[in-house]
């Protein structure tokens, strides 16, 4: 994307300026190598900090100044990238000039309080906060039950093993270990051995944001980004029963392409002609012809090199469906597509590119990816429009089946 | 008409074409997409209506008319709108049914596919059958769904005669009944230029994007308006049911309390939404007193939510958490809303400044500015008077809308929770 500028003080920051949005929008990442036994404090940690600081030590107190500055929203979370652990904190205001105030430096200065000066003392958070997200956290680990594609998916990563097999948020046994201090001493980590990335989008020059997150410097260090290596698995298959309607079917695709390279980027192409789409062939033979879905998709994900696919569908239509899935992945391998669709899948993926720029939050989201992606956006729709229909072919037979995972119902 | 609105930074253009088409026109400068959306006043409570005489439809129809508005006798229309780079949806609510593209390029193609397809309905017995398998499994997706079970069912639980109490898509059975001679019928009634409102918002030159929509409208013919009268529902303040249980296999109980608000119409109805939205921010927000004595006690947490639902011949109001302790929940809230109200103007200012800022930042969105204004368009409303609407809202508009919402007679309590 043109317009982007990247440097580095000890921090390394990405600022697009531009005056077309409402709004200026942060984000401060800290990184860590993503490890199981540190996830349940650093994937809880985040939703602690952002309640509360040192100078304003409830919810109330600290969340009334946000909303003072015209609703300042400071979003919290933590997620695996790869090898990764990122801890994020969001903050979106309303740009100054909308409302005649300077509210951007105001609420830069809050995130810098819940950064530097947490609520917490003697190397310990204050527990009545820690108690009650510690307790919400469990909750969130077992509602996933509740949500039956999400349920489905992290069975089927399971399967899979290896970092896409580690829990988002920890165990539930891990998560009864969190105390107080043990948050305490994943947040003295974060700020001294996290690779500390800001990344700010609004109308704000270089100088603006380096002066306002100068207080950061200093922390985290720098190292280079990790990311999968190829894993030899068993393939693997799972069913289980549970008294639903709908049966969720999830595929696991081993996708033997280095996330970096020019395939990675073609790969996108062969998933769009697959299922990422509504033109795209499972959508089209699962759902539109075979009337055996609501949804049948597909989605590519470079860095843990898969490639997975979804239907809900009639449990007595497993088989078939697996059957048809199958098939259009032996199309794809053989080149039998229309050029149209081809062209079409095409379009779609410079569309999805081109409008990246119109979202602060989706620009800040393909920012953070450009140290593990060599492409620009510009570079990238190149490299998808000299795709041939060979190279879909040849890329397609580097998908490997490893795991099918089905939630079975009808037993109500 | 170009209408400035300069505290939201925005122009518009409106026109009203000679068959009745209300058009929006919103520049955004600097944006590379270009989204439009095409929106009939018609939703899945619109099951009985007068074109003649009284017809009355299967439930879910308007969703299912949605669905197979794409299908037309020279193959799909998600197609046409692929081969043009746009991606292209829709959706049915309540009360609007509405279609929709993004594109980043061909926009004066993919702005005439749009209006053409909705135009121009295409159904047969055999595609009409082929959907019913497809909005089956929505269906059944839906029924798995504990938060999408525990919204209907308070829903369910609170109206007793209007519509609103009925799944958007229907049912199984329901849908099974539908003809495509139904669909014919309900896009003859509802998708009268009359009934719509276009809305594009992009990098856009307004007057040569009118000018495509003029000329698209000026050489397609349309009879006049069919649809007379819509049904109008006796339906009593108070609630039918005042308790809900949905037995389902979940890991942690789900509850709605639901408050019925009385609906207006209208600019007035944009106010009442204002008011409640303030009123509610001040109650239940993280810096409101009820939340740290809840929170400090293990009863509210990020799970919970609130909203209001405002439309002209319906209001509610809803609490939503996910917690174990489902009854010391209820009992806390409801007895908390049973007490006299204690608002301060200095809350009022600064939850004024908090809704102020939360929609100034969703204006970046060309959805929600499409979806959103075509919502209030379609009532008799301009989303961009809500600033000004903010600034006049007083105290004691707080306090009216407290004791007329939260009046026990007016609640139900909806839980989804493990046999």
């Amino acid at each position: 994307m043109k317009g982007i500028e990247q440097f580095q003080q000890r921090l390394h920051y990405s600022v697009y300026p531009t005056q077309k949005f409402k709004t200026t929008t942060c984000l401060v990442s800290f990184a860590a190598p993503l490890s199981a036994e540190t996830i349940a404090d650093r994937a809880l940690l985040p939703y602690v900090m952002e309640k509360a600081t040192e100078a304003y030590p409830s919810i109330e107190l600290f969340h009334t100044p946000l909303e003072q500055l015209y609703d300042a929203s400071l979003y919290a979370g933590a997620s695996k990238v790869g090898k990764e652990h990122v801890i994020q904190f969001q903050l979106e205001v309303v740009s100054d000039a909308l409302v005649g105030e300077p509210v951007l430096s105001e609420a830069i200065k809050l995130l810098e309080e819940v950064l530097l000066r947490p609520n917490a003392y003697d190397g310990a958070f204050q527990p009545l906060i820690v108690e009650q997200e510690a307790r919400l956290q469990r909750q969130r680990v077992e509602s996933v039950y509740d949500d039956k594609m999400r349920f489905a998916q992290q069975r089927l990563q399971e399967l899979l093993g290896g970092e896409l097999a580690i829990p988002s948020f920890g165990t539930i046994a891990q998560l009864e270990r969190v105390t107080p201090r043990t948050l305490f001493t994943a947040y003295e980590s974060m700020i001294r051995h996290d690779r500390v990335d800001v990344y700010v989008v609004g109308d704000v020059n270089r100088e603006q944001v380096t002066d306002a997150f100068a207080p950061l410097e200093g922390l985290g260090e720098r190292f280079v980004r990790q990311y999968p290596q190829p894993v030899d698995r068993e393939f693997q298959r799972l069913e289980e029963d549970q008294p639903i309607n709908q049966s969720k079917l999830h595929l696991a695709y081993q996708v033997d392409i280095d996330p970096r390279s020019e395939d990675a980027v073609r790969m996108q192409v062969v998933n769009g002609l697959f299922g990422g789409f509504p033109h795209s062939k499972l959508f089209m033979n699962v759902r539109e012809k075979e009337s055996l879905a609501y949804y049948a998709a597909s989605q590519y994900s470079s860095l843990s090199r898969m490639l997975f696919v979804y239907a809900g569908i009639d449990a007595s239509n497993q088989a078939k469906t697996e059957a048809i899935i199958a098939d259009q992945l032996a199309d794809l391998q053989a080149g039998k597509f229309e050029d149209e669709t081809l062209e079409q899948t095409k379009a779609m993926l410079y569309h999805q590119r081109r409008q990246l720029g119109d979202n602060p939050r989706q620009l800040i989201a393909w920012m953070s990816g450009s140290d593990i992606r060599p492409f620009s956006l510009e570079e990238e729709m190149a490299i998808i429009e000299r795709t041939s229909r060979q190279d879909v072919a040849a890329l397609a037979n580097r998908l490997t089946l490893q795991a099918v995972y089905c939630l079975k119902g009808g037993t109500v | 008409m170009k209408l400035d609105f300069p505290n939201v930074g925005e122009t518009l253009h409106h026109t009203v074409l000679e068959n009745g088409l209300t058009v929006y026109l919103l520049k955004k400068s600097g944006y590379e997409k270009t989204y439009a959306t095409f929106t009939t006043k018609y939703g899945s409570i619109d099951r009985r209506f007068k074109t003649g005489d009284w017809v009355d439809v299967p439930d879910g129809i308007a969703h299912f008319l949605e669905h197979k508005m794409f299908e037309k006798e020279d193959g799909d229309v998600f197609q046409q709108f692929g081969r043009l780079g746009a991606s292209a949806n829709a959706f049915t609510s309540f009360t609007r049914t509405a279609y929709l593209f993004g594109a980043t390029s061909n926009v004066s193609e993919n702005l005439k596919t749009l209006i053409d397809f909705v135009q121009t309905p295409y159904f047969t017995e055999a595609s009409v059958e082929k959907e019913k398998g497809i909005i089956g499994q929505e269906i059944q997706m839906y029924q798995d769904n504990p938060g999408w079970r525990l919204y209907f069912g308070l829903i369910e639980a609170m109206y007793a005669e209007h519509p609103v109490n009925i799944d958007i898509a229907g049912t199984i059975d329901s849908i099974s009944a539908i003809t495509a001679d139904d669909l014919y019928r309900c896009h003859q009634a509802f998708y009268h230029p009359s009934n719509m409102v276009l809305f594009v918002v992009g990098n856009i030159d307004p007057d040569a994007i009118l000018a495509e929509i003029s000329a698209n409208q000026a050489a397609k013919t349309f009879d006049a308006p069919l649809l007379t009268a819509r049904e109008v529902i006796e339906e009593p303040e108070t609630v039918h049911m005042t308790e809900r249980v949905i037995e389902m296999d979940v890991s942690v109980s789900k509850v709605m309390i639901g408050y019925k608000d009385t609906p207006r119409p209208g600019k007035d109805g944009m106010k009442q939404e204002l008011i409640v939205e303030l009123l509610m921010h001040a109650l239940f927000d993280t810096t409101a007193p009820l939340y740290a004595e809840l929170y400090a006690e293990g009863l509210i947490d990020d799970a919970f939510s609130f909203d209001y639902t405002s439309e002209e011949t319906f209001a509610f109001a809803v609490l939503s958490m996910e917690t174990p302790h489902v009854e010391t929940f209820v009992d806390r809230i409801t007895s908390a809303l049973e007490r006299p109200l204690e608002l301060g103007s200095e809350t009022l200012d600064r939850k004024k400044r908090m809704m102020k800022g939360q929609f100034l930042k969703a204006l970046n969105s060309p959805e929600f500015i499409a979806n959103q204004f075509s919502r209030y368009a379609l009532s008799g409303g301009n989303m961009f008077d809500i600033p000004d609407l903010l600034d006049a809202i007083t105290l004691d508009d707080l306090y009216a809308a407290y004791d007329r919402l939260f009046q026990a007679d007016h609640r139900t309590v909806c839980v989804v929770k493990k046999p």
